[in-house]
C-alpha cells in the first residue's frame, strides 16, 4: 500500500512537472510537504479511489500522509 | 489603518491616498503582478471617474488572442483628482461613474465580457457604522463578481481585508485567530477545503457562500464551525451582478420579485429590471435565462432551489469549464483520434475535469504527455486530472459523444 501510494504521489507530480519524492513518512502534510493544491488533491482522491476503492475524503478532507493510510486500512 | 494584509505586503489606506494624490496614470486590462498593484490601480480609476476592465491575472495568450483583447493599455489623465483625506477618497470611489467590464466564460468556451455601471455592482452593498469594524478574509479572485463585491464592501466601510485567496489551510486558520476575522465570502469549494476544524472560531459573525451551488451538509458544518456567523447563501453572476440571498440552500421569491422571476422548464429566467444593463445578453421576452435550473419547495412557488446547470459547463471550484474547449485542445494532437471531456462529481473541488481518449492505431501516448501537452495552451483549471485511454469512444444514436 505505502509503494502504491508513493507511485499516486509522484504521478501526480510528474503531471506537474516536479521531481519526483524518494519516500514518504506518515507525518508529511500533503499541503505543505508535498506542495499539493487543491487540484492536486482532486487527482489524488480520484486515483487511490481508482486504485483502492475507496474515496478518502468521502468524509471530510484528509490533511496527511498518516490520515490516507488511515482511511485505506479502516477498509482493508 | 490598514486595508489591506497579504502574506507578502500590506497596503495602508494613507497609502492609497498617497498613491491617487501622486499618480497620473492607470493600466486597462491589466495583468497585474500582486493584489496590491491591482487595487491601486482599480482605485485610480474608479475615482477618477474611468472605464476599466478586470481582467484575470492568469488569463492565457491564447484566450487573448481569441477575444481580440487589448491588454496593458496605459491610460493617462489629464488632471487627476487630488483628495484630502482618506473619508473623501473614499466617497469619491462609492459615487464614481465609472463602468466595470468582467469577463466570463461563455458557452463557447471563450471569454465573454459583461459591463456594469458601478451602481449596480454596489447596490447590495451595505454601508454603516455597524460595518465599520469589520474584518475581512478575502477568499475570491478578486477580478471575479464576488471579489469584486467584497473589495467594494470593505473598502466602502474602510474595513480590513486580510487575503487568503488560494491559501493553505494553517495560513487562513492562523489569520483568523490573529486578525479576530469577522466575514468571510467564498465559494463552496473555500469552505470544504477549510473544513473539517478542530476549534470553532467565535469571532466570525457572518458567512456568504457563493460562486457554486452550495448543499445543506455543508451549510451545517459551517454553522458547526463558525457559531457565531450568520450564514448567506448568494446567487448572481457576472452576467447579471448580485441577485438573491439566503440564510441556507434555499432561496425565497421577495414580494418586490414576483413578475420579475419566471422559471420555464425548470430554467430560472429573470427580468431585465432586476440587473439593469442588458446589451450584452440575448433575452427572451426581456428575459434573461440563466442557464440554471431550480425546483420548487413549497406549493404557492415562493420557495426554490437550485439543482444544477442547464448546459454542461462543468463547475471545478468556482471556474466553469466548457468540456468542449478541452476537447477542441486535444483534438488538435497528431496521436489522439477521439477524445470525450466531461466532469465527475469529487469531494474537493465540487467536480472534476476529467477526459477519455480514443488513440489512432498503432500510437501510444502517456498520461503526462497529454498534460504537458495541455500545460500552457489552456487554464490550469480546465486540465484533466483522470485520464483514460479507451479503444473506442461510446457514441448515441445519432453519432454524438454521450454526455455522462
Amino acid at each position: 500500500m505505502v509503494e502504491k501510494l508513493l507511485e499516486i504521489i509522484n504521478s501526480i507530480k510528474k503531471n506537474k512537472f516536479e521531481e519526483p519524492v524518494a519516500a514518504i513518512s506518515p507525518e508529511q502534510k500533503l499541503r505543505e510537504d508535498l506542495n499539493f493544491d487543491s487540484f492536486d488533491l482532486a487527482e489524488l482522491t480520484v486515483k487511490i479511489e481508482e486504485e483502492f476503492g475507496i474515496d478518502i475524503f468521502e468524509n471530510g478532507l484528509v490533511n496527511t500522509v498518516n490520515e490516507i493510510y488511515e482511511k485505506l486500512q479502516c477498509f482493508s | 489603518m490598514f486595508f489591506l494584509i497579504d502574506q507578502n505586503f500590506s497596503l495602508s489606506y494613507e497609502e492609497i491616498l498617497q498613491h491617487i494624490n501622486s499618480e497620473n496614470t492607470y493600466i486597462d486590462c491589466y495583468i497585474y503582478p500582486n493584489l496590491k498593484s491591482f487595487f491601486l490601480n482599480w482605485i485610480f480609476a474608479l475615482v477618477n471617474e474611468n472605464n476599466i476592465a478586470l481582467m484575470d491575472s492568469d488569463i492565457s495568450e491564447k484566450e487573448i488572442k481569441a477575444n481580440k483583447l487589448h491588454i496593458n493599455q496605459l491610460i493617462k489623465i489629464e488632471n487627476p483628482k487630488k483628495f484630502p483625506s482618506v473619508e473623501e477618497l473614499i466617497n469619491s470611489i462609492r459615487y464614481s461613474q465609472s463602468e466595470i467590464t468582467l469577463f466570463t466564460s461563455g458557452t463557447t468556451g471563450f471569454t465573454r465580457k459583461f459591463t456594469h455601471p458601478l451602481k449596480n455592482l454596489i447596490r447590495k452593498i451595505n454601508v454603516s457604522d455597524e460595518r465599520k469594524h469589520d474584518v475581512w478574509g478575502f477568499a475570491f479572485n478578486p477580478t471575479h463578481v464576488a471579489g469584486v463585491q467584497v473589495f467594494f464592501q470593505a473598502i466602502l466601510n474602510q474595513n480590513l481585508l486580510i487575503n487568503v485567496f488560494l491559501a493553505p489551510k494553517d495560513f487562513i486558520i492562523d489569520s483568523i485567530k490573529q486578525y479576530r476575522i469577522t466575514n468571510l465570502s467564498s465559494t463552496p469549494t473555500f469552505y470544504r477545503l477549510l473544513l473539517p476544524l478542530e476549534e470553532s472560531f467565535n469571532s466570525v459573525k457572518k458567512i456568504t457562500i457563493g460562486g457554486e451551488k452550495s448543499d445543506a451538509h455543508l451549510i451545517s458544518e459551517i454553522e458547526k464551525a463558525f457559531p457565531n456567523a450568520r450564514i448567506n447563501n448568494v446567487y448572481g453572476s457576472t452576467e447579471t451582478g448580485p441577485l438573491f440571498s439566503s440564510q441556507n440552500d434555499e432561496f425565497f421569491v421577495q414580494e418586490k420579485h414576483i413578475g420579475r422571476i419566471k422559471v420555464v422548464d425548470d430554467e430560472l429566467y429573470i427580468h431585465k429590471d432586476l440587473f439593469g444593463k442588458t446589451t450584452q445578453l440575448n433575452l427572451v421576452d426581456d428575459f434573461y435565462p440563466t442557464g440554471d435550473l431550480i425546483e420548487w419547495i413549497d406549493d404557492e412557488q415562493r420557495r426554490f432551489r437550485f439543482t444544477s446547470r442547464k448546459n454542461e459547463l462543468i463547475n471545478v471550484g468556482g471556474y466553469k469549464v466548457n468540456p468542449y474547449e478541452v476537447e477542441d485542445e486535444l483534438n488538435q494532437h497528431s496521436k489522439i483520434r477521439n477524445v470525450r471531456v466531461y466532469g465527475k462529481a469529487n469531494a474537493v473541488l465540487g467536480n472534476i475535469i476529467c477526459c477519455e481518449i480514443e488513440l489512432h492505431p498503432d500510437t501510444e501516448l502517456k498520461e503526462e504527455e497529454v498534460r504537458f501537452f495541455l500545460n500552457g495552451k489552456i487554464q490550469n483549471f480546465k486540465i484533466p486530472r483522470k485520464i483514460t485511454f479507451v479503444e473506442k469512444i461510446e457514441l448515441t444514436r445519432t453519432g454524438k459523444k454521450k454526455i455522462v
